[in-house]
C-alpha cells in the first residue's frame, strides 16, 4: 500500500490475521456467532463526544453541571482546562469524568494526578470507588520498592507535587510521555518561578486538568501563569498580558474585561452555587459539654502522661524505647474515644517484646486498669440523647472496639442497630445501609461508612469521639449533608472535658465555625496554614509538648489564631475571585 | 439509556445467554431470570441463577436482581465471550436461475471493442461454476486528540479482486443460506490472479492475504471523506494552536532581543554586557527548546491515526454461469470468459488482462490480449494497437517522440536511433 502518501497512519492490527487464519483452515463457525460478534462490537462502538460512554461505568450519579462541564473541556478546550468550581461542587467528579471518558475512548493511558500531600489517599479512594479506576501512588509501599522507576513501571499515578517535583524523582517524570496531568489545587502553581510551575511545564503531556476554587489569590499575573500552564501563549507574553489586562499600579485590577473574559472563556470554567442551584439546608452542630467519670479521668490522664513521657519530640529515652509517634498518636487518640478502645492496644503493647521491660509494665498496668472501667459517662450521655430523638441516627466512631461495645449498649438499651464498618464485604454493606433505612433507627458506624452512598435518609449523626483532622470531620459531616439531603441536619459532638477532642473541637467551633462552613473550604484554610504539618501532628505536637494546661491552653490559642487567619486570607481570595468571574465562566444547568 | 438502545442491550444479552446454553426466563417485563450453564457461570465470575433486572424502575423493585446496563460487568462478560466467537462463517445463495439463454447477443451489447469484435466460439457452452464473496466487516476506529469508531462491511468479489458494489448495493435483498443446495460444481478461477495459474484454491493464505489487503484499501477509500472531515477539523485545531504558541515564543523572543539590544546600547562595561549577553542568549536557547517542545508535544495530539480491526469474515458462494466468446480483428484473435451474474442479472464486466481491473471497454492487442484503455498504446505509423504486457513491442520516435511499435520502427544506420518515417534521417 502507498503508506507514504497518507497524510494519516493506517494501523492493521497483527491480530486481524487470526481470522484469516480460520479462513484460510475452513474453520467456519454458525450464525448465531457470526452475528452476537457484530453485535457485540457495535455496543461497544465509541462516537464522538456529544454522548459520554463512561456513565454507565461510574459508581456516581453526576449533576447537570458536572456533566456539561465535562464535555466542554472534552469538546471545546480539547482535554486542556482549567476547573475552577466554587468550593464543594466537585471538580474531581468533573476531572474523574473526563479522566474516564478518555480512558475508556483509549486516548489515555498514562495518567499523573498530583495533590498536595494530604489529599493523595483521597484522590485515590475517590477514583477507586466513584470511578472504578486504580491509581498507585507514591505512598504505596510497592511504588516505593520500585523508587524512581515505579514513574515509568506505574501507568496511573496519584503523587504529592512534593514529591514528583523533588530533583531525585522531577528528572525521571519529566522524560515520561504523559497522556494525561491532573493538578489538583493548582493554584500552588501560581508562581512561575517556582520549582512546581517550571515542572509541571516541563511535562511531556497531551491532556493537563488544572483544579483550583481559587485561581487568584493576589494578582492577576497569578492567573497568567496557570494558563500559560495550560496553553502557552492564549494571554500573549507577561509583558503584553499587564500592558493589555492589568490597571497600571494596581496588579489586582483588571482592564478590557470583555477580552480578557473571551480568551479566558477558551480555557475555563467555573461554576458557582447560585447558578446551578445546589442548595443545602441549614446544618445544626451541638457540643454536649461532659466530665469523665473519676477512673475515666484517671486513665485518661495516666495514658496522656505515659504517652508525652515517650513521644519522642520530648523523651529522652527515644533511642531505647521501641514507641514511635505514630503509635502513641494511637494510643492519644484511643483514649480520647473511650477506654473500650485503647484496653487491646494496650494490651498488645505490653506483650510486645520489642518495648522495653519497664514500658511493658507501665503498659500491663495502664491495661489493668482500662479493664477495671465498666461504665462510660459518654456512653451515659449519648443514651440520654438517643432518647431525645425519635429519628434515625448515625453514630460515628472512630474505632471497631469503640463500635463494638457501643452496639452492646444500645442494644441493651433496646435500640434496633445496624453496624457498619470497613471490614464488611460489599453485599453486606449493601444490605446494612438498606436495613437502616427501612428498618433500624440507629446506624452505629465507624468512618467507612457511606462512602460514595446515599445515606440522605438520614439528617441526625452523633460524633461519639472526635477525629483531630477537620477533614476527616468534614467526611462524616459530607455523608449526610449533601445533595438530597431535604431537611436540616443536626450534628451532635460529644465532648469530654479536658481531652485533645475537646480542644480541637473548641479551636475548630468556636475560632472557624468549622460546621457551618460549605464541604471542601476546610481544605482551602488548612492549606493556607503556615505549618504545613498534618493537623493531627500539629495537634499532637502541641499537646506533647505542653508542660502545663495553661501551655496547652496558649498554644492551642495560637494554633486557633493561625487559623482564623487562613480562613480570613481564604474569604478575601473567595471574594476576589468572585469580583473577577462572577459568573462569567459557568456552564449552566 | 433510550428505548432503542436498551431495547438492543436487552436483545443481545438475551441472545448470548441463549447462545452460551443458559436457561432464560422472562417472569414480567423486563425481568428475566437465568440459569447460567456451570462453565459459563464460573467465567462471567456469577451464580449460577441469575436474576436480571433491563430498566432503573425494575431494578429498584427487586433488589436481589442485577441491573443490566452498558459497562456493567454482566455486559462487559458477555461482549467478551461474543467477541472469542463468530470469526468466520459461510454462506450460499442458492435460489439462482443457471440458465440464461442469448448470452452472446447480452455480451455483444455490454462490452465495447474498439478494435475487435465478438464472434460465437461454435464449440463453447455455458459452464456452471461456483464463485466467491468475501465479507470482511472491519471495525474503524479514528484516533488524534478524539476517538471515533464505525463498523465498516466491504464486500470483495473473491474471483475478481475486486469490491463487490452492486452486491452490496442489493444486499438487503439476498437470501443467504447457511446449507449448500445447489449441485457440485468447478470453482471458478481466480481471475485477477492471472490465467497462468488457473488452479489457484480461492482461500489460499496468499490469496487471502492479498484479498484482505485490497478489502483494507477499500474501506479506506470508503472512509475518505470522515477522514478528510477528522483531518480537516484538526489541521484547524492544530493551526491555531500553532500560531498561539509560535506567535508567544515570537514574543518571548523579541522581548530578549529587545533587551539585549538595549544592554547593547546602555553598555558601558564591556565584561558586563558580555556576561550578560550570555545568559540572555541561554535564555533565547530555552525558549527555542520550549517552543520546539511544545509544538512536538500539539503536533502528536492531533495526528490522525486510523486503525482497522478485522472483526469476521463471511465466506459466500454463489452459482454463475460461465460463456466463452472469441474476439478476434486483422491482427489477432482470442476468447474471453464472460460471467453471468443470475442475482444480479448482468454480465459481469471483464478483467482487464494488464491492470486486472472490471472494464466495460476492451481492446484486442496486436499479440492477442485484451486490455482497457488506459493500458492499450497505440503505434502512430500502422495503428496497431499493443497493451502494456507488449511494451517490448513499442518505441518512440527520437524526434517528435511519437509512439511506434517495432514493425513500424526505422533504425537509423547512423546513429542506431529510432525514427517514424516522417521524421527519418532527422535524428543525428
Amino acid at each position: 500500500m502507498a503508506v507514504a502518501a497518507r497524510s494519516y497512519d493506517l494501523v492493521l492490527p497483527e491480530d486481524n490475521r487470526r481470522v484469516l487464519e480460520r479462513l484460510a483452515k475452513g474453520l467456519f463457525e454458525d450464525w448465531a456467532s457470526f452475528d452476537l460478534r457484530l453485535r457485540a462490537e457495535r455496543l461497544s462502538l465509541i462516537r464522538g463526544f456529544d454522548k459520554l460512554i463512561s456513565l454507565e461505568s461510574i459508581s456516581v450519579i453526576p449533576f447537570p453541571y458536572q456533566l456539561e462541564t465535562a464535555k466542554i473541556v472534552l469538546r471545546r478546550f480539547r482535554g486542556r482546562g482549567l476547573l475552577c468550581d466554587e468550593v464543594g461542587l466537585g471538580k474531581t467528579i468533573e476531572a474523574g469524568l473526563v479522566l474516564k471518558e478518555y480512558i475508556m475512548r483509549g486516548l489515555v493511558r498514562k495518567v499523573l494526578i498530583l495533590t498536595p500531600p494530604a489529599l493523595v489517599a483521597q484522590w485515590r479512594d475517590e477514583m477507586a470507588s466513584k470511578f472504578h479506576l486504580d491509581f498507585v501512588t507514591n505512598e504505596d509501599p510497592r511504588f516505593k520498592a520500585l523508587d524512581t522507576e515505579a514513574w515509568k513501571v506505574f501507568d496511573r499515578i496519584i503523587a504529592s507535587l512534593a514529591t514528583a517535583r523533588s530533583k531525585r524523582h522531577r528528572c525521571v517524570i519529566e522524560s515520561i510521555h504523559y497522556d494525561m496531568v491532573i493538578i489538583d489545587e493548582a493554584h500552588r502553581l501560581k508562581n512561575r518561578l517556582t520549582v512546581s510551575w517550571k515542572f509541571a511545564n516541563a511535562l511531556q503531556k497531551k491532556y493537563i486538568l488544572l483544579l483550583t476554587a481559587t485561581p487568584v489569590q493576589n494578582t492577576l499575573d497569578e492567573l497568567y501563569n496557570l494558563i500559560t500552564l495550560l496553553k502557552p501563549g492564549q494571554l500573549k507574553t507577561k509583558r503584553s498580558f499587564k500592558r493589555q489586562f492589568i490597571v497600571r499600579g494596581d496588579p489586582r485590577l483588571p482592564k478590557n474585561r470583555g477580552r480578557l473574559r473571551e480568551l479566558l472563556a477558551d480555557v475555563m470554567v467555573r461554576n458557582t452555587r447560585s447558578q446551578v442551584s445546589v442548595r443545602l439546608p441549614k446544618r445544626h452542630a451541638h457540643t454536649i459539654k461532659l466530665r469523665l467519670l473519676p477512673p475515666e479521668r484517671e486513665l485518661y490522664d495516666a495514658v496522656s502522661a505515659f504517652v508525652r513521657a515517650e513521644h519522642p519530640v520530648v523523651s529522652q529515652r527515644r533511642r531505647r524505647g521501641g514507641l514511635n509517634r505514630f503509635t502513641l498518636q494511637v494510643l492519644q487518640a484511643e483514649i480520647g474515644s473511650s477506654p473500650f478502645a485503647v484496653l487491646p492496644t494496650l494490651r498488645r503493647m505490653a506483650e510486645n517484646p520489642a518495648n522495653t521491660a519497664r514500658q511493658r509494665r507501665e503498659l500491663a498496668r495502664l491495661a489493668e486498669q482500662a479493664a477495671a472501667i465498666k461504665k462510660s459517662a459518654k456512653a451515659e450521655a449519648l443514651l440520654k440523647l438517643l432518647r431525645a430523638i425519635s429519628d434515625k441516627v448515625m453514630v460515628f466512631t472512630h474505632f471497631r472496639a469503640t463500635q463494638d461495645y457501643l452496639v452492646r449498649l444500645l442494644e441493651e438499651a433496646g435500640y434496633s442497630l445496624a453496624v457498619y464498618h470497613g471490614g464488611l464485604t460489599t453485599p453486606q454493606k449493601d444490605a446494612c445501609i438498606r436495613d437502616f433505612e427501612r428498618r433500624k433507627q440507629v446506624l452505629v458506624c465507624t468512618e467507612a461508612a457511606g462512602e460514595g452512598r446515599n445515606l440522605q435518609f438520614c439528617n441526625v449523626m452523633i460524633n461519639y469521639d472526635l477525629p483531630w483532622n477537620p477533614m476527616r470531620i468534614e467526611q462524616r459531616v459530607g455523608r449526610i449533608h449533601r445533595i438530597g439531603q431535604e431537611r436540616e441536619v443536626y450534628i451532635y459532638n460529644l465532648s469530654a472535658e479536658g481531652t485533645i477532642e475537646d480542644h480541637v473541637l473548641r479551636i475548630l467551633d468556636s475560632k472557624i465555625n468549622m460546621f457551618e462552613l460549605v464541604i471542601g473550604e476546610m481544605d482551602m484554610i488548612l492549606g493556607n496554614l503556615e505549618d504545613q504539618r498534618d493537623f493531627e501532628e500539629i495537634v499532637m505536637d502541641i499537646w506533647v509538648r505542653s508542660r502545663t494546661k495553661e501551655e496547652l491552653e496558649r498554644r492551642m490559642e495560637e494554633l486557633g489564631e493561625a487559623l482564623v487567619r487562613a480562613k480570613q486570607e481564604y474569604l478575601r481570595t473567595k471574594e476576589y475571585d468572585e469580583v473577577l468571574f462572577g459568573e462569567d465562566f459557568g456552564v449552566g444547568e | 439509556m433510550a428505548d432503542r438502545e436498551s431495547a438492543e442491550l436487552k436483545s443481545f444479552v438475551l441472545s448470548c445467554l441463549q447462545a452460551i446454553g443458559a436457561l432464560v426466563d422472562t417472569p414480567s417485563y423486563n425481568l428475566v431470570e437465568v440459569v447460567l450453564p456451570d462453565e459459563y457461570a464460573a467465567e462471567l465470575g456469577k451464580p449460577a441463577f441469575l436474576r436480571l433486572a433491563f430498566s432503573q424502575e425494575v431494578a429498584e423493585a427487586h433488589p436481589d436482581a442485577e441491573y443490566v446496563t452498558y459497562g456493567s460487568p454482566l455486559v462487559e462478560g458477555l461482549i467478551e465471550l461474543a467477541r472469542r466467537r463468530g470469526l468466520a462463517i459461510r454462506w450460499y445463495i442458492n435460489d439462482v436461475r443457471l440458465s440464461k439463454p442469448g448470452l452472446f447477443e447480452i455480451a455483444k451489447k455490454s462490452i465495447g471493442f474498439t478494435n475487435a469484435r465478438l464472434v460465437p466460439l461454435e464449440e463453447a457452452a455455458d459452464r456452471r461454476m461456483c464463485f466467491y464473496y468475501l465479507l470482511f466487516n472491519f471495525k474503524v476506529s479514528y484516533i488524534s486528540d478524539e476517538k471515533q469508531e464505525a463498523l465498516v462491511p466491504v464486500l470483495m468479489n473473491l474471483n475478481t479482486g475486486q469490491p463487490a458494489h452492486e452486491l452490496e448495493e442489493n444486499w438487503s435483498g439476498v437470501m443467504l443460506d447457511a446449507e449448500r443446495r445447489f449441485p457440485e460444481m468447478a470453482d471458478a478461477p481466480l481471475f485477477w490472479r492471472g490465467r497462468e495459474n488457473p488452479a489457484l484454491q480461492p482461500l489460499s493464505e496468499e490469496s487471502l492475504e492479498e484479498l484482505y489487503r485490497r478489502a483494507a484499501r477499500a474501506v479506506e477509500r470508503r472512509i475518505a471523506p470522515t477522514i478528510a472531515s477528522l483531518q480537516r477539523r484538526a489541521a484547524r485545531h492544530l493551526k491555531l494552536d500553532r500560531a498561539r504558541i509560535n506567535g508567544f515564543y515570537d514574543d518571548l523572543r523579541a522581548e530578549l532581543e529587545r533587551r539585549l539590544e538595549r544592554a547593547r546600547r546602555s553598555a558601558t562595561d564591556e565584561a558586563a554586557f558580555e556576561e550578560k549577553r550570555r545568559r540572555i542568549e541561554e535564555k533565547l536557547a530555552a525558549v527555542e527548546l520550549e517552543r520546539r517542545q511544545k509544538l512536538a508535544d500539539v503536533e502528536a495530539k492531533y495526528r490522525l491515526r486510523v486503525v482497522l480491526d478485522l472483526i469476521n469474515v463471511a465466506l459466500i458462494a454463489q452459482p454463475k454461469l460461465v460463456t466463452t466468446v472469441g474476439v478476434k480483428n486483422r491482427y489477432a484473435s482470442t476468447t474471453l470468459a464472460l460471467v453471468w451474474d443470475p442475482l444480479l442479472h448482468r454480465l459481469e464486466p471483464p478483467l482487464c488482462q494488464v491492470c486486472k481491473l472490471p472494464t466495460s471497454r476492451l481492446h484486442l492487442c496486436a499479440n492477442g490480449h485484451l486490455a482497457c484503455d488506459d493500458c492499450i498504446l497505440k503505434c502512430s505509423a500502422c495503428k496497431r494497437e499493443y497493451c502494456r504486457l507488449c511494451e517490448d513491442f513499442m518505441g518512440a520516435c527520437s524526434v517528435c517522440g511519437r509512439p511506434l511499435c517495432a514493425r513500424s520502427q526505422i533504425k537509423c544506420q547512423v546513429c542506431g536511433r529510432i525514427t517514424c518515417e516522417e521524421h527519418r534521417g532527422m535524428c543525428h
